[in-house]
């Protein structure tokens, strides 16, 4: 049977490249569905833990909160490098690209020093593993996108990226958007839990420690 | 000028690269899972050298290791590398990945071919239940009187949890794996999958998972049952370790395998084939894997935090530091509800698609089975609670979850009301396939009016933790999901393999099995209601009876079940040749040749009708050639035993 013309999956007509990059596309973003479902639930898990704070030990106290400007830093350079991505598909930034991965590589680096400076150890409390769990999964994005965003630029370079192939520069973009929106709510996550921690608990319920962190959002009447 | 000209698919002009990629097969991949996790241990030593959670940290690397170096090994990582340096696999590449002229060695490779991939997850299915079988013998051999000492009470625990786990792990991908993969991509008239190294990835990941599941046996068991619930599993030996990573390796497969059916079945579907004239097994594929992509990462994420408990000595689950094992509780049935419909729809769509063609009768009312089944993937999302009816997590909220539970069991009985309006009055065809209909119709209504019983919360309050529910889970995933599967079985063996399932082992393995399986757990049933626990291995005198009426039953499963592999593996290798459309059916999976070639259709097929045009026309049962396997079951039994 001749199926040497027929076996090459993309040489199969009468599809067109448009088809192919339509169909990386729908496969691209099902799997930032999934991977949304896995940022929600860490981010649900955090907040859950944070308003049952379990025998008042959530954040009793003693050790310290991660500090907001860190992942908010990080998350603005995720942003920056995105735009820079999507300026130079747009074509008015011939460098955006390489730009991007670079800016992709530093919030890397940023978050690991980050997670090396945290006031805490993960095995302090509840809060410091879910600030720990949720800088974690930011790592293994960041990772994953200085690797997708290497490649498009090598490919660019050795001009990889033809016919159907050139839809993998817009789906990469399309995930490099995604881990700034995932980044966004892991640090608002972290900014909301750490916007409560210190707070007393209901009148009736017996404080379990010093707080040695009150925080700005909790009323000085109440504490 | 050739179509990669057009295309541009080719980047490379020179001669192909890629010599080592073509000495890789699972023999590499085990050599080089094993030298990973040996480096890895060392390396876990030397990093956790006296720390408190040593064990765990060795034995996560050890796993992870091996994983990661056997996926190496295997070449799953040669098409990513290939694609950041710019060398695109060439033509020739996909031709060897896609098993081109390799014989019975593709099946041992990172091979691409849809075909393949469909019959590696059959025989790993098998596997798979096979194992979990034998240790349900070993359970209801423990279990045949109140103090029998066959089993120790932790090796028992053990035992029941990775009974629980392998059969669920098992049951989820025995019918989207083998048939989803095998049978879909042909009857909606494609080439291949959408993503064709990602299904060999899908397929590889669950090979490498098996050996991390199984050294939970080696590393101190499970204790904690399937559900894998904490705190035990925070307190847990390595073998939770084990149970963790086996976890998050199944649900990065479950995660490719989605996506890939998925994105197949949305965008190549044949020309014409308007989503009115989509077979109902494809909307029964679909649907699973849809309601897996988003459940899964729950789970996923309950396993991550239970990772940094055990191994990092995180709160999450511990009380004291502000954990909660109430959140596991959340997560884990967050998935494990919508789950049990992951595994239960593509098993009762593949029975409707089979009962059209039995009863040489369109389906009965296909919009009530795809609302039914859109119905189903909504609800399933809000039921997870009434497993936690008992736990004390938000009682204000019993009420409501017991609603939605109950809801759901009206699309449900869609499903039904659609099976038996097809089988009525049709010219029914009684062959083994068929039978397994008409025994999923007897087991899921049963399954299916205990698990009202067990919505209600009061009810509950009083079964809940006792054998009832283990018998009726047994009714829903084993008498509807895996009768399901054995059903599609039959009736696509003739396409899988070239040849026709023996037709009378076929059936004294269905009457052994049936027969078995219902007087296993309507005993079980009888125990549960009087009030014995699940999970303990001695009980009480007085549940005597009840127990060894289950165990003999259990034993009349198993024979059966014997009888079934000797039947497909005699078949396999020497049944009677399958004529190209043994079941004169009309999806387009029956209209390629056998043996099939490697692109599926030489021409692809354009749809102009949907796939049930039964009794518009002369009925084909004798168009096909006759075949003496299952000549006997031609007669024409309408209304047989239902
Ligand atoms: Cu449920």
């Amino acid at each position: 049977m001749s199926t040497e013309s027929l076996v090459n999956k993309e040489a199969f007509a009468p599809e067109e490249p448009h088809d192919f990059g339509e169909r990386w596309r729908v496969g691209a973003l099902l799997l930032i569905l999934a991977d949304a479902a896995f940022v929600a639930a860490l981010s649900f898990s955090f907040l859950y833990l944070r308003a049952l704070d379990t025998q008042g030990s959530f954040h009793p106290g003693g050790t310290g909160v991660a500090t907001l400007w860190w992942p908010w830093t990080v998350s603005a350079v995720m942003v920056l490098s995105a735009l820079a991505y999507w300026t130079q598909l747009r074509g008015s930034f011939a460098n955006g690209v390489a730009v991007s991965v670079a800016g992709m590589a530093v919030a890397l680096v940023l978050t690991i020093v980050q997670m090396y400076q945290f006031p805490f150890t993960v095995s302090d409390n509840a809060y410091s593993a879910a600030v720990w769990i949720i800088t974690a999964a930011n790592v293994f994005h960041l990772a994953l996108t200085v690797f997708l965003g290497l490649g498009i630029a090598i490919r660019r370079q050795r001009g990889a990226n033809r016919g159907a192939r050139d839809w993998h520069v817009r789906i990469v973009g399309i995930w490099y958007t995604w881990v700034c929106v995932a980044a966004f709510v892991g640090t608002l996550t972290i900014s909301v839990a750490n916007g409560t921690v210190g707070c007393p608990l209901a009148k009736d319920q017996p404080d379990p420690g010093a707080r040695s962190v009150p925080s700005s959002s909790c009323s000085s009447s109440a504490r | 000028m050739t179509t990669a000209d057009i295309y541009k698919t080719d980047p490379s002009p020179v001669a192909p690269h890629g010599g080592i990629m073509r000495r890789l097969n699972v023999g590499t991949g085990i050599i080089a899972g094993i030298v990973l996790a040996v480096v890895a241990n060392v390396l876990a030593k030397k990093l956790a050298d006296g720390h408190t959670h040593e064990p765990d940290v060795r034995a996560v690397f050890t796993m992870f290791g091996w994983a990661v170096g056997f996926l190496l090994g295997m070449g799953a990582f040669t098409g990513p590398f290939r694609w950041l340096v710019g060398r695109d696999l060439t033509h020739a590449d996909e031709l060897f990945l896609a098993g081109k002229d390799q014989g019975v060695g593709r099946y041992f490779r990172f091979t691409t071919d849809h075909k393949v991939v469909g019959i590696q997850y059959l025989v790993l299915v098998m596997v798979m239940l096979g194992a979990g079988g034998s240790m349900a013998m070993l359970i209801r051999t423990d279990l045949i009187s109140p103090n029998s000492g066959f089993l120790g009470p932790q090796t028992y625990n053990s035992l029941v949890g990775l009974h629980g786990l392998t059969m669920i792990l098992a049951t989820i991908i025995m019918v989207t794996g083998p048939f989803g993969n095998f049978v879909v991509p042909l009857m909606i008239g494609a080439r291949d999958m959408a993503f064709p190294r990602l299904n060999a990835l899908s397929f590889w990941l669950l090979v490498a998972m098996l050996p991390i599941l199984y050294s939970a046996a080696f590393l101190g068991g499970i204790p904690m049952g399937w559900v894998g619930y904490t705190p035990i599993a925070d307190q847990g030996p390595p073998g939770v370790d084990a149970y963790m990573m086996a976890i998050l390796v199944f649900a990065v497969s479950t995660a490719v395998a989605g996506m890939n059916i998925t994105t197949t079945i949305v965008t190549m579907r044949a020309r014409g084939m308007t989503w009115t004239r989509t077979p109902i097994f494809v909307y029964g594929v679909l649907a699973s894997v849809v309601l897996a992509l988003p459940a899964f990462p729950f789970f996923m994420a309950a396993e991550l935090l239970l990772f940094v408990d055990r191994v990092m000595g995180g709160g999450f689950y511990v009380p004291n530091r502000g954990g909660q094992p109430w959140l596991y509780q959340n997560l884990f049935w967050l998935m494990g509800h919508p789950e049990v419909y992951v595994i239960l729809i593509p098993a009762v769509t593949a029975l409707m698609e089979l009962t059209a063609v039995f009863a040489r009768k369109p389906l009965f009312s296909f919009r009530i089975a795809v609302l039914s089944i859109i119905a189903i993937v909504g609800l399933s999302a809000t039921v997870w609670a009434h497993h936690m009816f008992a736990s004390g997590w938000a009682p204000d909220l019993n009420g409501p979850f017991m609603l939605t539970t109950e809801m759901i069991s009206i699309p449900t009985g869609g499903l039904f009301l659609v099976i038996l309006g097809t089988i009525w009055r049709g010219r029914i065809w009684t062959a083994f396939p068929m039978m397994c209909t008409y025994a999923m119709l007897w087991n899921f209504i049963i399954g299916g009016i205990t698990g009202i019983y067990l919505s209600d919360v009061p009810l509950d309050y009083q079964l809940h933790g006792s054998m009832f529910v283990t018998a009726h889970f047994h009714y829903t995933l084993m008498g509807a999901g895996l009768t399901g599967a054995m059903g599609a079985l039959g009736y696509w063996f003739p396409k899988m393999t070239g040849r026709m399932l023996g037709n009378t082992p076929a059936f004294v393995s269905f009457w052994l099995v049936q027969i078995g399986f219902n007087v296993t757990f309507l005993g079980m049933f009888m125990v549960g209601l009087q009030g014995q626990p699940r999970r303990v291995v001695h009980y009480d005198a007085s549940f005597h009876t009840g127990n060894t009426i289950s165990t003999l039953g259990a034993y009349c499963i198993g024979i059966g079940m014997l009888v079934l592999l000797y039947d497909v593996i005699s078949s396999w290798r020497h049944g009677d040749l399958a004529p190209m459309n043994p079941w004169g059916a009309k999806t387009l999976e029956w209209t390629v040749p056998n043996p099939i070639p490697l692109e599926n259709f030489a021409v692809l097929p354009v749809v102009t009708e949907d796939a049930y045009g039964y009794g518009e026309e002369p009925v084909p049962e004798s168009e096909p050639e006759p075949v003496p396997a299952s000549a006997g079951a031609e007669a024409d039994v309408p209304g047989a035993p239902a």
